[in-house]
């Protein structure tokens, strides 16, 4: 599948999975268990995703031109060489940010009905 | 018995995990294979070190539930191309996964009291009957498609219908376990998988055709019969309780048996094709 002619919004909504893998991403590159270790952070570890969820989401994000594979590899000595690291693609970058901007709206929408009050006292 | 230590527990984890990746499509193998196998060993090794073996068996119900629904996903993708030889060849494999299933099951029977509450690691070993059920279905029906020709008619579908059995047994399982009264699917898939075992069983001692001993089936069937009938119950607890292992085990040991024995035969035929 090419991006050549999507904009962004035309990848919108994303999946919990898609979105949480950018996110995870949004700082550098990761390998797969890397990315795992993030999302679980940055959800107070409500998110598990088993092997075949992370690299089949990996692989449709790859196909779509989200991330990209990198042979770089942060700290070297540290690191198992079989890893594959992912990085986030210029497009991939904008796809997360539209889709934050999308949802900061719908939380905007909700503040605004007075439905975060319980979430927040 | 030498107890095994958590790294080669764990290690033996793994090489079960790495068997179930033939389950998806050989592409997608070959490319994320080796990197998925790496990522169920990351976590492992953090579930054993932050929860001990608990962590490690919950890893283990994310796993197969993530394996199941990616699989079927994977394969939507090709368009279900899984040709019936392959799946055939996949026979023992499922059978040696469906009766390591059945062995590790058969300890939650060492509950001490009552059995209508299974609770803690007895709880957690119940719900391997699930995915022991599941792989034993699968590989019912691929012994059958497996020996297609020299079964017979009469032996082709008892082992289908014993497969789809076994597969109702798994589905019943998981039923019951979200809602009780469901208890009945279980109860019906039993009996179909025992009803057509029992068939397949006398018809294998009449004309053996698997690699194995020929009242090898027939012996699982009624071993399965006397605990769905449980005609053997006493009053002592404890014989109950060891009579319902043993039979448990038997069968776990029994499948794993033939998965291994038709695993071998695959081996030697394509030794013998080379």
């Amino acid at each position: 599948m090419s991006n050549a002619a999507l904009r962004p919004n035309d990848m919108l909504p994303l999946t919990p999975a898609v979105f949480h893998i950018l996110l995870a991403l949004a700082d550098g590159e990761k390998h797969g268990y890397s990315i795992m270790q993030e999302v679980s952070r940055i959800t107070n570890e409500t998110i598990k995703m088993g092997p075949g969820t992370l690299y089949g989401t990996l692989k449709r994000m790859l196909e779509a031109h989200l991330i990209e594979e990198t042979d770089e590899r942060p700290d070297p000595a540290m690191d198992d060489e079989r890893r594959r690291y992912y990085r986030l693609t210029a497009f991939g970058e904008r796809v997360a940010q539209a889709e934050a901007g999308r949802l900061a709206l719908l939380l905007n929408v909700a503040h605004s009905k007075r439905l975060m009050g319980g979430a927040t006292s | 018995m030498k107890q095994m230590t958590p790294t080669r527990w764990m290690a033996f984890s793994a090489r079960i995990y790495r068997a179930l990746l033939v389950l998806y499509p050989a592409e997608y193998r070959r490319e994320y294979g080796r990197l998925m196998l790496q990522y169920f060993r990351d976590v492992s090794c953090d579930r054993y070190y932050r929860h001990g073996t608990i962590g490690v068996a919950l890893w283990w119900c994310t796993t197969l539930f993530d394996l199941t629904t990616t699989v079927i996903e994977q394969r939507r993708k090709v368009k279900f191309i899984m040709s019936k030889s392959t799946f055939a060849q996949l026979t023992g494999t499922l059978l040696v996964m469906g009766g390591l299933f059945g062995v590790g099951a058969a300890f939650s029977q060492f509950q001490p009291g009552d059995h209508s509450t299974y609770t803690g690691i007895y709880q957690l070993l119940t719900f391997l009957f699930v995915p022991g059920f599941l792989f034993i279905g699968l590989g019912a029906i691929g012994l059958g498609l497996r020996y297609d020709w020299p079964l017979g008619t009469a032996g082709r579908w008892t082992l289908y219908l014993s497969g789809v059995g076994a597969l109702v047994m798994a589905l019943g399982g998981v039923a019951s376990a979200i809602n009780e009264s469901l208890w009945n699917i279980y109860f019906g898939g039993s009996v179909l998988h025992v009803a057509a075992l029992i068939a397949f069983g006398l018809l294998h001692v009449w004309k053996p055709t698997l690699p194995i001993f020929r009242a090898l089936p027939l012996q699982l069937a009624l071993g399965v019969l006397i605990l769905l009938l449980g005609v053997l119950q006493t009053d002592s607890e404890a014989i109950n309780n060891m009579l319902s292992f043993l039979l448990f085990l038997g069968m776990g040991l029994v499948w794993l048996a033939i998965g291994l024995a038709v695993n071998r035969q695959q081996r030697v035929a394509e030794l013998v094709a080379a």
